[in-house]
């Protein structure tokens, strides 16, 4: 330690930062959302081959190619990456412009029930599609 | 739905570009100009395409 310490502390440097930060979680969430973008790059084209695909079908072929294993999993990874991302996004967006504390986690919490709602039920309609009931 | 396929297409080219930077490449200003603008018109070029590509397939449905 270089400079002259008054007050002995027994912590070490990375005690101190520990669980610091404005968001508690360090750079948790700034990681995620650069994991949750790539992997949505890798899914684009292969989503929009989906989508393109569904045009002009039918309801029943529509759910049976939603259904079919290949299809469904590009779907749900779409769907995990694409809800977290947006969910790290808006959530980025709260706390920089909700100035009002209770306001804040307010607002976080209702981003995080929308965003989990979203991601539920999209997954949910994939899942009965490729169950078949 | 076609205002928001170039909502999602910019915000796909702009996404790219940040983790360009993230990665430490093109800060320079001509290349963040040149970037920016590729971005811009990427999105609205793949956007067109995107759905000339449908119609194509949908028939005009």
């Amino acid at each position: 330690m270089s400079a002259p310490e008054t007050v002995k502390s027994m912590r070490t440097p990375l005690g101190r930062v520990r669980n610091l930060g404005a968001s508690h979680s360090g750079t948790t969430d700034f990681w995620r959302q650069r994991i949750t973008a790539v992997a949505m790059i890798l899914l684009t084209v292969p989503v929009i081959v989906v989508v393109m695909m569904l045009l002009g079908s039918n309801h029943a072929g529509a759910a049976q190619m939603l259904g079919s294993p290949l299809v469904a999993i590009v779907l749900l990874l779409f769907i995990i990456a694409s809800t977290w991302h947006m969910k790290i996004g808006m959530q980025v967006v709260i706390e920089d412009y909700a100035h009002h504390e209770a306001l804040k986690l307010a607002l976080i919490m209702a981003n995080n029930f929308f965003c989990f709602a979203v991601a539920l039920a999209s997954i949910y309609a994939i899942l009965k599609l490729s169950s078949g009931v | 739905v076609f205002g928001y396929t170039w909502a999602l297409m910019h915000h796909l080219f702009s996404g790219i570009r940040h983790l360009v930077w993230d990665l430490g490449y093109g800060f320079k200003a001509s290349e963040r100009e040149a970037m920016t603008w590729g971005a811009l018109v990427a999105g609205i070029s793949a956007t067109v395409l995107l759905w000339i590509v449908a119609y194509m397939i949908g028939g005009g449905q």
